[in-house]
């Protein structure tokens, strides 16, 4: 269920109240980013067509961040993550969590609010997903 | 293509100086540049300004300090690696025959805290992913679970850094520190702490170029340092790395065309200089010159490889950890240490055996420059 607007409409929406992590796929060579891009970074083909992700996934690699940088609105300390989506995106990801942290991990990205000047929105945020209860 | 030298070199001390303006900077730094060179300041045909955190037009300034001769003069903003920019452009024109006696000059002031690298209202910046570290600490946790290198291994970096910087009067830290202190200051990005991050600095750095042609003119040969190649670029899109993909891609890439332009190999090389913003940064940046085996480079540096004696000598005068990181000035003055060495100016920390080629390696959000050096 949204709790907020989202930070930024281009990155994820929410239809019929279910999170729609918004993504592009090159027509000509298959490559798919998150956020969506006008134009393909692999092929720079300009045929994009849009999708939605899997918010399921994995680590690709991470590191704990103990220091807000300019401008965040997420608390440290935090997990900031390269995450892999099963349906192929690559990007990064904070996770409000920092235990049990570890490369190959499975994740599951859901919304959550961060407050604003202008009140609370929405960022996208990943949750480990226990051992045993990661679908294949 | 003309045979390019550079002449001379010049710098302000790094370090925090919030009382001086760009051109209490740059003056010093140019000043000692061209009396290094033997050039006077109306044989300047042309400048090239690095900068990142100054107003529009800022080179003007700084160059027409030392007269008003109508040259052009060109400003260049490529984040942490703007003078190395500078340099390369500074060099393409004289290598082309367009000029023959070229200025470059890197300057930054610099607020402290950790560097804004993008929009502040963007998506990226308000959800945490915006941080300076943590690109080189993502990388450095990859490096880890792959090779079981340590913590320890990237703290010991920064001890080498600061024994190297306490040997250089320009640099903005001169105090060693042990692997206790490093290990113990504050942690920023897992597994980066506070000494192991470049600090936010003033400082300038300055060159003189010229066309070996001309270069007789004013100084000797034995003053020389011949620019025997370059390399520039940006990432490119990668494919899903998987397990076993390359930390460093572009310096890859980049090093392989430096070194067929320079007709040089890594064993080559007697003195190096590396962008080392964070600590990791030095030991992915070797394994991907060549300059050692992959999985070996932290352990390599720890244990006195990089160190001034040491096979491969890398970032002599403290490097961005201890000599310093005023962004637009980082480029220049690497290469200015590379003249001292290989001129065997440098003093107490001369790489000893009279060293040959040097490379330096410039990087940051504006993309990549590599150059080799001969004496």
């Amino acid at each position: 269920m949204p709790t907020a607007e989202p930070i930024d409409a281009n990155v994820f929406t929410f239809e019929a109240d279910e999170l729609c992590i918004k993504a592009a796929e090159c027509a000509a060579c298959g490559a798919r980013f998150h956020p969506p891009r006008q134009y393909c970074a692999r092929c720079a083909s300009r045929e994009m067509r849009a999708r939605v992700a899997d918010p399921a996934g994995k680590i690709e690699t991470f590191t704990i961040v103990h220091q807000r940088p300019p401008g965040s609105l997420v608390e440290p300390p935090y997990t900031l993550a390269d995450v892999q989506l099963r349906s192929g995106e690559r990007f990064s990801c904070v996770s409000l969590d920092t235990a049990g942290m570890t490369i190959g991990a499975s994740v599951q990205l859901r919304v959550a609010a961060f407050d604003t000047d202008s009140g609370p929105r929405a960022g996208l945020v990943f949750d480990l997903v226990p051992e045993g209860e990661a679908n294949a | 293509m003309r045979e390019v030298v550079v002449l001379g070199g010049g710098l302000h001390p790094f370090g925090r100086f919030p009382e001086k303006s760009f051109v209490d900077l740059t003056r010093p730094a140019i000043r000692e540049a061209l009396d290094d060179a033997g050039v006077p300041f109306q044989a300047v045909q042309i400048a090239y300004c690095g900068r990142v955190n100054a107003p529009m037009g800022t080179g003007l300034a700084v160059v027409n300090e030392f007269g008003l001769t109508g040259i052009p003069i060109v400003n260049v903003e490529q984040a942490c690696s703007s003078s190395s920019t500078a340099f390369r452009q500074a060099f393409w024109a004289i290598e082309q025959g367009l000029y023959d006696v070229a200025l470059v000059v890197g300057f930054e002031k610099m607020e402290r805290g950790m560097i804004k690298m993008a929009a502040q209202d963007s998506y990226g910046v308000q959800m945490g992913q915006s941080v300076a570290p943590a690109g080189y600490a993502r990388k450095a946790q990859t490096y880890m679970h792959r090779h079981g290198a340590t913590p320890e291994m990237f703290a010991q970096i920064s001890v080498k850094s600061h024994k190297n910087g306490s040997l250089n009067p320009n640099a903005q830290y001169q105090k060693p520190v042990t692997i206790e202190e490093v290990l113990a200051s504050r942690m920023i990005a897992s597994p980066i702490t506070l000494l192991q991050c470049s600090p936010t600095s003033d400082g300038a750095s300055a060159l003189v170029l010229a066309s070996a042609e001309q270069a007789h003119r004013y100084s000797s040969p034995d003053r020389w340092m011949t620019i025997a190649g370059w390399a520039s670029g940006t990432e490119a899109y990668e494919e899903d790395p998987g397990e076993e993909g390359d930390l460093e891609p572009t310096v890859t890439r980049l090093s392989a065309d430096l070194y067929e332009r320079a007709g040089i190999a890594p064993a080559d090389i007697d003195v190096v200089q590396v962008h080392d913003a964070f600590t990791p940064g030095e030991v992915f940046r070797l394994e991907a010159m060549g300059l050692v085996s992959e999985g070996e480079g932290a352990r390599f540096v720890a244990e006195g490889g990089a160190d001034i004696d040491g096979p491969v000598p890398v970032n002599t005068d403290g490097g961005l950890i201890s000599r310093g990181h005023p962004m637009g000035a980082t480029g220049a003055a690497q290469i200015v240490e590379i003249l001292r060495q290989l001129r065997g100016e440098a003093g107490a920390r001369q790489v000893p055996g009279e060293p040959q080629v040097g490379v330096c390696h410039n990087s940051g959000v504006g993309g990549v420059n590599m150059h080799a050096f001969k004496k």
